[in-house]
């Protein structure tokens, strides 16, 4: 029933179109019909008075909105002048040169113990037969900086999760990014080298 | 991605482009080669890999003129074996769809995970960008994979190393 109204709704249009069109080719040249001009000539005096009214509510919230914010913009300027107190400069942290810190520290090891889960092995004989493999000259040169006191902990970064299951823009990754594994050398409480044998 | 850049990785005969750098850390650790070309904004090196039997090798590195496999590793200048390797890697493939916001790279039809464990391979598993993920131990994996290589638009992938 609702399509019908419809349809015979929308069929009027046309219909109208072919009438205004048939009023405006029948019409004397540069003449419409007093109805038309009185509305017109009524629309227009109307929103005439609305642009007033519309300028006049202008100036009226500009007025309001300066005499309630010219405090806050002096206060604003006043506080540009005032003294701030300095801020104490972070103080650099030896940590910050190395990918693993004191936080991500989990057990002491020996160099022996770290060396003998290092063993790699690949069936096309494509890595040394060396602890940690390829990566052997960095291993030594962490236990080439050991000091006596020092102890040699295993650590572990933990790497960044990306959202998943992923919206469709993202890239669907299960796995963390960035996560690292290696070994490092604590010495009065504090990293001072690392060596990474495993990350992404 | 600027596929010159790019790395790449030779999976089941297919190169791909790599949307990883699982070099980038061994240089971190080793120190960078002298003689690294490039550009200062570019990591100065493109290289290859392979995944053979399993395993993730390294097979190629383009460094300009005076880097390369056999220079890096010259006990080893058929290839190496990345063993220091644990993560995802995700070779792009298909037509691009976007630029990824939070990637450097784009996000294209669909994607090839190869999870890896020190070197060897644990999973893999493709990711249509725009249907649900299909795991490597799903009896349509085979497939569908094979399907979507075959595709006209991903001939520049099927070229043979």
């Amino acid at each position: 029933m609702l399509i019908w109204v419809c349809a015979y709704l929308l069929a009027a249009i046309p219909a109208l179109v072919l009438v205004r069109l048939f009023q405006v080719l029948t019409a004397p040249a540069g003449e419409l019909s007093g109805f038309l001009k009185d509305l017109i000539s009524m629309l227009r005096e109307q929103y005439k008075l609305d642009q007033d009214k519309r300028l006049l509510a202008g100036k009226w919230a500009v007025t309001f909105c300066a005499i309630l914010l010219w405090p806050l913009a002096v206060a604003f300027w006043v506080s540009k002048f005032r003294l701030k107190p300095e801020k104490p400069a972070r103080v650099p942290d030896p940590e910050d040169a190395f990918d693993i810190k004191s936080a991500h520290l989990l057990r002491t090891v020996t160099a022996a113990e770290a060396e003998s889960q290092a063993i790699v092995t690949d069936p096309l004989g494509r890595v040394p037969a060396l602890p940690f493999g390829h990566l052997n000259p960095g291993w030594l040169r962490l236990l080439a900086q050991m000091q006596e006191g020092d102890t040699l902990w295993y650590g572990e970064v933990p790497g960044r999760q990306l959202p998943f299951p992923a919206p469709e823009r993202n890239v669907q990754f299960e796995l963390p990014i960035g996560a690292k594994r290696g070994y490092a050398i604590q010495r009065q409480g504090k990293v001072v080298a690392d060596f990474l044998f495993e990350w992404d | 991605m600027n596929a010159l850049l790019s790395e790449h990785l030779i999976l089941r005969g297919e190169r791909m482009v790599l949307d990883s750098q699982p070099l980038g850390g061994f240089f971190q650790i080793n120190g960078h080669p002298s003689g690294l070309g490039g550009h200062p904004r570019w990591r100065g090196y493109a290289a290859t890999w392979e995944i053979q039997d399993g395993r993730l090798y390294l097979v190629a590195v383009d460094g300009g003129p005076d880097v390369g496999l056999d220079t890096l590793f010259p006990d080893n200048p058929d290839g190496v074996f990345a063993h220091w390797y644990t993560g995802e890697l995700r070779c792009p493939g298909g037509k691009r769809l976007q630029i990824a916001h939070r990637l450097y790279s784009v996000l294209t039809e669909f994607d090839v995970f190869i999870a890896v464990n020190k070197g060897v391979v644990t999973k893999e598993r493709v990711v249509m960008n725009t249907l649900t993920p299909l795991e490597d131990d799903d009896p349509a994996f085979e497939a569908e994979y094979q399907k979507l290589m075959s595709l006209p638009r991903n001939a520049h992938l099927r070229r043979k190393d």
